[in-house]
């Protein structure tokens, strides 16, 4: 106290009080669609024949969503089916997949795909424009900034997939 | 000790004055003498009583009162926010500058006031550089009495700069003790004080200085940098109800950041640390043609080759690693 009111006299500077502040970049975009990923995978019932073994998820491009897929539930499960991620790099392995992603930068390949694993009652999830349209089950949108999903039933219905009451209740848009 | 002796000297020639008084506040001046030799409580006890019966209204009651009180302070041990010797020697130079009709007084009420004003705003910074967060909100109480105290003598020349920069300070100090929560996985929650004093004081310093690209950048990235870290600490598993609610008040936070990062932009156009906190914002607000043009300005000024957090250059298929969009083409 006596130094501080000896040093009264003189006003301390705040130059070295002040500093920058270190952007702390992160891809938030990805983090919520993994979270989303996660829970559509809760949320919808599977045939029985895709009961057993690992529940694969694959993401066809987004290596950033990959990445956090792995990081957030690379160790975790399904029911008593443990999470294997995979990143695509074309179509390989595709009838393996419990659900896929296919990225907005992949779109042009989503008919592609939607055909190619209609018989394995995958799940496959967009981000385009015309994802529903073209077959997919939920379509990822982006409405005033937020990240939402649209549900077409009528494509889970076709893949023996069952959305619960609780996504669908929660979805942009469903369409029957 | 050249300042005492010059004290010292004007409390004797005031004392003179005393003694030619019609009628003779003689309390007063035994105080003064009590102080003249040190014996500052006894001349505590004195002036308290004096200032409560026939100095309430005597100017040099009160400045002598204020000597004595500032002699205390001097002499106090610790920095105890109990006392209330600061406070009792300014209301007593603000009562003796009121009551001052001839101004006898004013220069050295006035030099008293400024230096107690100045061992406010001292005690504010170094409570701001020891970074104590239990002691944050009073260099936010000393830094508000420093500037009553500039304000009652009219002395506000400098002082919007002034405040800026404590303003600014103030959220950097706030701004540490989140990073360290931060840095322990502490929730949001646990901050939300210091998060409510940054958006604060950096509203504040942007009412006074709305160009300033400091203000203007910094409140920008803690916005960005707040609203990243809870969308980060939703947890794994956590329902789609609450990963829903919890994106929508982020994202808020979010769009209050955007245009404090555009009038920074605006500033100091095409500097990378807000080209690449542009990049961020929209990312997260999920326009991607916003984030893709930053992302473009970035390359054009650095080359930056955008890697996704984690990974190296090659760990995939380099085409993966051409795009925009999420970090690809």
């Amino acid at each position: 106290m006596r130094i501080l009111l000896l040093l009264s006299a003189i006003v301390l500077s705040l130059g070295s009080g002040v500093e920058n502040t270190q952007l702390d970049e992160k891809d938030t975009n990805s983090m919520i669609k993994a979270n989303y990923l996660y829970n559509f995978a809760k949320l919808v019932g599977w045939p029985e024949k895709k009961s057993k073994g690992n529940f694969v998820i694959g993401i066809l491009g987004d290596p950033s969503l990959y990445q956090q897929m792995i990081k957030r539930y690379s160790d975790k499960s399904i029911g008593n089916q443990p999470i294997e991620i995979v990143q695509l790099l074309g179509t390989e392995r595709l009838t393996e997949m419990h659900m896929l992603f296919v990225s907005r930068t992949k779109s042009g390949e989503t008919e592609a795909v939607v055909k190619e694993t209609m018989k394995a009652n995958t799940m496959v999830v967009t981000e385009s424009d015309n994802g529903l349209s073209h077959g997919s089950v939920i379509n990822i949108v982006v409405v005033d900034n937020r990240l939402k999903f649209d549900i077409n039933e009528t494509n889970a219905g076709s893949r023996e997939l069952v959305i619960a009451n609780t996504l669908k209740s929660l979805a942009n848009n469903l369409i029957k | 000790m050249m300042y005492r002796v010059v004290i010292a000297l004007f409390l004797v020639s005031l004392m003179g004055l005393v003694h030619g008084q019609e009628k003779a506040l003689q309390r007063t001046g035994q105080a003064a003498r009590l102080y003249q030799e040190k014996d500052y409580q006894e001349a505590k006890r004195i002036i308290d009583e004096c200032v409560l019966s026939e100095g309430a209204e005597d100017a040099y009651t009160w400045h002598v009162r204020g000597y004595v009180y500032k002699e205390l302070l001097k002499g106090e041990k610790g920095f105890s926010d109990e006392s209330t010797y600061r406070e009792e020697a300014v209301r007593s130079f603000q009562q003796c500058l009121e009551l001052d009709d001839e101004q006898k007084y004013l220069q050295w009420n006035t030099n008293s006031l400024r230096y107690l004003a100045s061992t406010y705003w001292n005690g504010a910074v170094m409570i701001m550089e020891q970074r104590d967060r239990g002691e944050l909100e009073t260099a936010y109480g000393y830094f508000e009495k420093y500037c009553s105290i500039m304000k009652s003598l009219e002395q506000t020349e400098g002082l919007d700069d002034r405040k800026v920069d404590f303003y600014r300070a103030f959220s950097t100090a706030n701004r540490k003790v989140i990073e360290k929560l931060r840095s322990q996985k502490s929730s949001p929650d646990s901050y939300k004080i210091e998060m409510e004093r940054i958006e604060k004081s950096y509203t504040q310093a942007l009412q006074l200085s709305p160009n300033d690209y400091g203000a203007n950048y910094n409140y920008a990235i803690n916005l960005y940098n707040e609203a990243a870290y809870r969308i980060e600490n939703i947890p794994f598993d956590a329902p789609l109800t609450h990963v829903i609610l919890e994106q929508e008040g982020c994202i808020d936070i979010f769009e209050r950041a955007l245009p404090f990062a555009l009038k920074a932009e605006q500033l100091r156009p095409g500097r990378i640390e807000i080209l690449k906190a542009l990049r961020a914002i929209y990312l997260s607000l999920n326009n991607y043609g916003e984030f893709d043009r930053y992302n473009q300005l970035i390359r054009d000024k650095q080359g930056e080759l955008l890697v996704p957090k984690g990974l190296k250059e090659g760990e995939l298929n380099p085409e993966i690693f051409k795009g925009s969009n999420n970090y690809e083409d």
